[in-house]
């Protein structure tokens, strides 16, 4: 099985980009409630329209950054993402434990 | 249908509300009033028709049928199984000279309506004559003024007027439930050649005596009359100019009157009524419609129908997101959506009074008239109803035959009140 590591901070991230779209769903629900002078129950009632609109959303929001990464590999330039994680794996392996008191 | 049921129906309405939408209806106010009273009535031409209202009437404990006239045997024959103990006679004079009789019913052919009717008024009975109630805009003139001055009673059959489902629905109409009345499409359509069987060749205008022009004016007084009144009973107005057109186009059988006739009534304001009547189809049958910006009613049906009915829409979301797709893989939008075929929306409606109609009026028409006569009071409006009603058939008839768009003349106008006023006076 090959060895994955998903860091703290980039959880963060993710979390962070996933309640973003579902923020914009969200808010693209509400823009629509108005629009088409729907009641405004529908900000509940829609939420499992919202839900799917917002992994959606964040599956787009994923393959746009897929899309920059391979590019930006295949000019040959290492993402700042990439450098990071290098780095970080690297101290992993050699048991680094800087940050930690004694 | 009785008029203690009717009167329950209509219970929920208020007094003030039938007043104004229905203000002949203040006759049954004093039914228990004149509980024991009765009145004494003559029947004149007990045709079909006559013996249809005979019916309604040997069954009133009000009122006693105690004469008929007709100058055709056979239906005196028939009528007397109905009211054996009235006396009969072949000439309405001798009718009218019996004192005892208060008031009569006619049921004649229309030709004959204007002469019975004024000399009943003339002998000072009571008038109940069916629809048209004359052969012409002034004889139908005359007829009304004879009625104000003599101050005897004057019923027309328009027994619409006396419909449970017509009353509330006017009501609903005139509380504007069904948004503005911009248009209203009557017809009535048949498929029968209209003839009654004839014993004998030299009696077949006398019988068939709808078919012929000296004696009727074909389906614009048989038919119109009744679909007409309608119309001005939903706008509470009266048409300002009438064009019509008509023909024989298919019974080509020596009778003088239309098979197809349509016309359009024109109001002040833009406002149309149509009236179409073709008697070799009957697909679409008799219906009124009245049509709304936000509903529908079909009185003959029973039914009304709002513009907003149909499944519940989509999500504004989901709204939304189809709208989206529409635009990036829709096609071409330049022409609109017209290609798609606007065909009638399949919407089951509701009954106006909760239930398929069971009656047509006639039998409290009937009634109204015996108790506007017992109490010796006009109902307001039913005699100008009637009036106009055949006002607007004759002149629509007229526009056929001219083939040219008709005002409706000033001097034909009467006192007619816009419904909805003089509740006051009505109720106190």
């Amino acid at each position: 099985m090959p060895y994955f590591y998903l860091p703290s901070r980039r959880i963060r991230k993710e979390s962070l980009s996933l309640l973003v779209c579902f923020l914009i769903a969200v808010g693209l629900n509400v823009y629509a409630i108005i629009h088409y002078d729907a009641p405004f129950s529908e900000l509940w009632t829609s939420m499992l329209y919202v839900l799917e609109a917002t992994f959606v959303l964040y599956a787009v929001w994923v393959v746009l950054r897929l899309l920059v990464y391979g590019f930006l590999c295949l000019i040959g330039r290492k993402p700042k993402s990439k450098q990071r994680h290098q780095y970080i794996i690297h101290r992993h392996q050699r048991g680094y434990r800087s940050h930690q008191h004694p | 249908m009785d008029r203690r049921d009717f009167l329950k129906n209509l219970g929920l309405m208020g007094v003030t509300t039938l007043a104004a939408t229905s203000p002949w209806l203040s006759t049954f106010a004093t039914v228990e009033d004149s509980a024991k009273e009765r009145c004494r009535l003559g029947m004149i031409g007990p045709g079909s028709r006559g013996r249809f209202l005979l019916s309604f009437l040997a069954e009133n404990p009000k009122c006693e049928v105690v004469a008929l006239a007709d100058i055709y045997q056979p239906s005196l024959d028939e009528a007397l199984k109905i009211v054996p103990s009235a006396k009969t006679f072949n000439d309405y004079r001798q009718l009218l000279t019996d004192k005892d009789i208060d008031g009569v019913v006619i049921a004649t052919p229309l030709n004959t309506h204007y002469q019975i009717a004024m000399d009943a008024f003339d002998a000072g009975k009571h008038v109940y004559c069916e629809k048209a109630i004359a052969y012409t805009m002034e004889e139908t003139l005359a007829l009304y003024r004879r009625h104000l001055e003599t101050g005897c009673i004057f019923f027309t059959g328009q027994q619409r007027l006396f419909d449970p489902r017509y009353i509330q629905v006017m009501e609903m109409i005139h509380q504007g439930l069904f948004g503005d009345i911009n248009a209203i499409h009557a017809f009535w359509n048949r498929n029968g050649d209209w003839r009654r069987e004839v014993p004998s060749p030299e009696l077949e205008r006398l019988i068939n005596w709808r078919l012929y022009k000296e004696s009727s004016k074909g389906l614009m007084t048989e038919l119109a009359c009744h679909q007409l009144q309608v119309g001005t009973w939903a706008l509470g107005k009266l048409p300002t100019r009438v064009m019509g057109s008509g023909a024989i186009t298919h019974w080509k059988d020596g009778r003088e009157v239309y098979d197809n006739v349509h016309c359009i009534y024109e109001f002040n304001d833009g406002r149309q009524m149509t009236y179409a009547s073709v008697i070799s189809n009957k697909f679409y049958g008799l219906e009124e419609q009245i049509l709304g910006n936000k509903g529908t009613v079909e009185p003959e049906r029973g039914k009304f129908y709002f513009e907003d009915y149909g499944p519940a829409p989509a999500p504004a979301f989901v709204q939304m997101l189809m709208e989206w797709e529409d635009k990036i893989w829709g096609s071409n939008t330049f022409a609109g959506s017209s290609w798609d075929p606007e065909v009638a929306r399949n919407n089951p409606g509701e009954f106006i009074l909760g239930k398929a109609p069971e009656t047509d009026g006639t039998s409290l028409l009937t009634e109204a008239y015996v108790e506007a006569v017992c109490t010796q009071k006009q109902p307001p409006r039913i005699a100008e109803e009637g009036y106009y009603a055949t006002q607007l058939c004759l002149i629509g008839h007229e526009a056929i035959v001219q083939g040219t768009p008709l005002p409706f003349p000033e001097e034909m106008k009467i006192d007619y009140v816009p419904y909805g006023t003089k509740v006051d006076e009505l109720t106190s």
